[in-house]
């Protein structure tokens, strides 16, 4: 790719200049638009040595990658081979095409969430939070419930507007229902964070399921939340919404009281 | 490694982050650490995240070994006034401890801030009483191990 002399800021691109992005055929960038670069890095489950490397080049021409150059390989010992590749990829995506669904509730901070909660109820919400099945990583139920919260925003724990329980960590889906239930709870937060093998999919749609089947899912919200989950992931799994990392508190709060309002409206909030 | 709150996602940071923490744990004399890994607080780490953070921990270590000898700290500055602080925090809490015993202290969240009681917790399906036949291999080898270390078995009097 040939590369325009350098522009003044404000300038006009020359027309033989740097070529500008199509946004309906978008490929990775490396240093030049289009080049398509991209590294990767896995192991093999074979011996190191030039065979272990040529397998890595030729996964890669499987994944429809060009010009596989391995730039590291190493013996993992008990013939496993880690190796780190560089590849061009002759795809491209739509951009243009492309529709992420998003929660969609309001950008309130705590004052807002507080306000709005006081147009519309005479009670505090009711929250039960946990990090569930085998996870005991409460890193990000707690960014998001305590007091101190994450990042200099309060948790909900601090909202006026919620009385929250936070389970802890390695909580059986069975036991958060009974402590829901006990609580009447309003709101169920179901944290996520160290995952393998999908195991945090299943175990949400479980505790759906198993709502479902104890007929408390209809008058609940349930939400989840993790660095491996999304508002589409949370949404296919039956929850009500779903928050990746980076969240902070106000979010979910904006979420969980505009949505008890819309529960309350169709007379399915308890009083 | 270091809390895994500070882990962003972002797994080369987290390497550099786990890097740094080493070269401090390493160069302050503790050669014993629980190693952090890039995808830690991501998923379980896989293969050749724990072979990088074993290469990057041994390389540390063998480079800064020394390191804490040749480094002094400004009397009165920062680094010693925490160092003060955090060991006089330690040796009040040690104290509790000896006075009221550690899993009341555990119960009371002393630690961490995280409360575990005696009646609490996971797991206990999954713990047996030592059975007439029980017999670890690695028992007679590592206590070997301490008593050559150490000049005397460190563990004597102690029963699980």
């Amino acid at each position: 790719m040939k590369q325009g002399p350098l522009r003044r800021l404000g300038e006009a691109a020359p027309a033989d200049g740097p070529r500008q992005v199509d946004l309906t055929r978008v490929r990775p960038y490396g240093d030049t638009l289009d080049d398509g670069q991209i590294m990767l890095s896995f192991s093999l489950p074979v011996p190191f040595g030039d065979e272990a490397r040529e397998a890595g080049r030729e996964l890669c021409r499987a994944m429809g990658l060009e010009q596989p150059q391995v730039y590291h390989a190493s013996d993992l010992g008990e013939g496993f081979t880690w190796l780190v590749l560089y590849a061009h990829c002759p795809h491209a995506v739509d951009y243009t095409a492309i529709s992420v669904p998003r929660v969609t509730s309001r950008q309130l901070d705590r004052e807002g969430v507080e306000d709005l909660w006081r147009q519309h109820f005479e009670r505090r919400l009711r929250l039960v939070g946990a990090c569930t099945g085998d996870d005991a990583h409460t890193v990000g139920i707690d960014a998001i419930l305590n007091v101190k919260g994450y990042a200099g925003e309060k948790g909900l724990e601090a909202y006026r507007c919620f009385e929250v329980r936070n389970l802890g960590a390695q909580v059986p889906n069975e036991q958060l229902l009974a402590e829901a239930r006990a609580f009447a709870a309003d709101a169920i937060l179901v944290s996520q964070v160290v995952t393998q093998k999908d195991v945090h999919r299943l175990n949400l749609a479980a505790l759906v399921d198993l709502a479902e089947a104890e007929g408390l899912r209809e008058g609940t919200l349930f939400i989840c939340g993790g660095p491996r989950l999304d508002h589409e992931t949370a949404l296919e799994l039956g929850f009500d919404a779903g928050f990746g990392p980076g969240t902070l508190a106000p979010a979910v709060a904006a979420f969980v009281v505009e949505e008890a309002i819309h529960l309350k409206a169709r007379g399915r909030l308890p009083a | 490694m270091p809390p895994t709150k500070h882990m962003t996602g972002n797994t080369i940071r987290g390497h550099v982050q786990d890097a740094l923490f080493d070269l401090v744990g390493i160069a302050t004399g503790q050669g014993i650490q629980l190693l952090g890994m890039m995808t830690e607080a991501m998923h379980t780490p896989h293969l050749h995240d724990r072979a990088l953070a074993l290469e990057a921990a041994r390389m540390i270590f063998a480079g800064g070994r020394d390191l804490g000898s040749e480094i002094g700290f400004r009397p009165g500055g920062l680094i010693q006034t925490r160092a003060a602080e955090t060991l006089a925090r330690a040796t009040e809490l040690l104290a509790e401890i000896a006075a009221s015993g550690l899993m009341p202290t555990l119960a009371a969240g002393r630690f961490g801030d995280i409360a575990r009681r005696i009646d609490g917790g996971k797991g206990l399906e999954g713990v047996f009483a030592r059975g007439e036949d029980y017999w670890d291999p690695t028992e007679a080898p590592l206590t070997a191990a301490l008593v050559r270390l150490n000049g005397f078995d460190p563990r004597a009097g102690w029963t699980p």
